[in-house]
């Protein structure tokens, strides 16, 4: 409390607060500030540069924040390393056991390679045009997702709107780019609009997402069209920005309801980032820069 | 160190321990529905020492969670300026409330800010101007409980922390 900004009471003898109230110009001027910042980003774009950067800012945050539960996995791993050591020696007449934890410990690292293989094995045509990355954050907000990964901008030629992608399929395009980290669109999104083609009827579609964890939905389906449920879609490279054939979603329900022009089509993305973090990220291909 | 400074200083790390917290990313349902410390812990200092903690500390850390969440610059900001100047007109009520009221406001503030943050202006959904549907209303419920039920610890902390270090002639 600044000197002068209460007085005493006569009764109590306690301080009476007297805090001055928040001009309202001032906040008045702050909301203005921020309606502009609104208005100027509506469409995500004018603070795509900023955000990259932004993002590379914010690093140590998001790394200080990581750091206690990677301290506890490493404190955990080492006692359990320790009282395996500790079994090994008291009792070697129990070999078996020994096996077993080995075991364990080698079907874990085979879990964890066979899923790095098969990210590796998604690769259609150039290997050398991908690039593995890790997750570093993912927002709150489930309706736009928007997923942070780690990247190394100078080494690899990094840009806007390469496509990242997990075994299962496409999983978004990079929309921001910092010096190391970069913002990923999901294709969950509902910002998220792409060109794709059905497996077994062959017929185009746009696919927009809707959020993660919910059914996405093609638009402006003519009713004539004999899409099929459990079919899956594959990106058509149409727009320029994904490669070709790359599968993103599988249809789920489609309804043909007599009030709506078109058909309501409902698809599950087969992809999710909540459960991964590593993925490949294709360069050079649909990029701005 | 001045002392006004140094006191200055110790709110902003707190604020910045928040949004340390709030940047850990959850492998679950929970990375959706986990509480806002930043905005808990702005609410407090809004009420503790309203005088050291202002507007310009809002838009600032309203900025920095709208990069961290990539969400449209300035939607943070805008809400923390008016939940900042919410506590600040009426701290006097506020702060003399009983804690289970004060977090029962915050239940408020909570949905308030969650079903805002829904709004889409790019109308990437034809005619409608709010994405949420039943799943994002139970997640935001979800939200607002675990955030009013952080308030309490939240609030004892930070007093803990400002009776420790924080000195106010």
């Amino acid at each position: 409390m600044l000197r002068k900004e209460h007085k005493v009471s006569h009764i109590s003898s306690e301080a009476i607060f007297a805090i001055p109230a928040m001009k309202p110009t001032k906040v008045l001027f702050s909301l203005i500030i921020c309606f502009l910042l609104i208005l100027s980003d509506i469409n995500f774009k004018s603070s795509d540069i900023l955000r990259g950067y932004g993002n590379d800012i914010l690093n140590p945050i998001i790394y200080i924040s990581k750091t206690p539960s990677l301290l506890v996995k490493n404190l955990i791993s080492f006692f359990s390393s320790r009282e395996d050591l500790r079994l090994t020696i008291q009792i070697l007449e129990k070999e078996n056991l020994k096996i077993q934890s080995i075991n364990t410990l080698l079907e874990e690292i085979s879990f964890e390679n066979k899923r790095l293989n098969s990210l590796w094995d998604s690769i259609k045509e150039k290997p050398g045009q991908y690039s593995l990355v890790k997750k570093k954050h993912l927002s709150t907000n489930e309706l736009k997702p928007v997923m942070t990964i780690g990247i190394n901008r100078k080494e690899k030629g990094y840009a806007v709107n390469n496509a990242v992608i997990s075994e299962k399929g496409i999983l978004g395009r990079i929309i921001s780019l910092g010096l190391y980290q970069a913002e990923v669109l999901l294709v969950e999104d509902s910002r998220s609009l792409i060109p794709v083609t059905s497996s077994s009827s062959r017929l185009h579609a746009i696919l927009q997402g809707s959020g993660l964890g919910r059914l996405g939905n093609l638009k402006y389906i003519k009713k004539t069209a004999n899409f099929e449920i459990g079919e899956k879609l594959y990106s058509s490279g149409l727009g320029g920005i994904f490669p070709t054939g790359y599968p993103i979603a599988k249809i789920e329900s489609i309804l043909d309801s007599p009030d709506n022009e078109f058909l309501n089509v409902k698809v599950s993305f087969l992809q999710s980032p909540l459960n991964q973090d590593h993925f490949l990220v294709l360069r050079n291909f649909g990029s701005d820069e | 160190m001045n002392k006004s400074v140094k006191n200055r200083l110790l709110i902003y790390l707190s604020l910045f321990l928040a949004l340390i917290v709030d940047s850990y990313s959850f492998s679950n349902i929970l990375q959706f529905i986990k509480p806002s410390f930043v905005l808990l812990v702005l609410i407090y200092w809004n009420l503790a020492l309203p005088d050291r903690v202002g507007i310009t500390t809002a838009l600032l850390f309203g900025l920095l969670i709208d990069l961290l969440e990539g969400s449209l610059l300035g939607l943070h900001a805008f809400l923390f300026v008016i939940i900042t100047y919410l506590c600040q007109r009426f701290f006097y009520q506020f702060r003399i409330t009983p804690i289970w009221q004060q977090s029962f406001l915050i239940f408020i503030f909570s949905i308030l800010l969650k079903q805002i943050l829904a709004l889409d202006f790019l109308d990437s959904v034809l005619n409608r101007t709010n994405l949420s549907d039943k799943y994002y209303f139970i997640h935001t419920l979800n939200y607002a409980i675990l955030t009013s039920l952080s308030w309490p610890p939240v609030y004892y902390l930070c007093r803990l922390y400002r009776r420790r270090w924080i000195k106010i002639e």
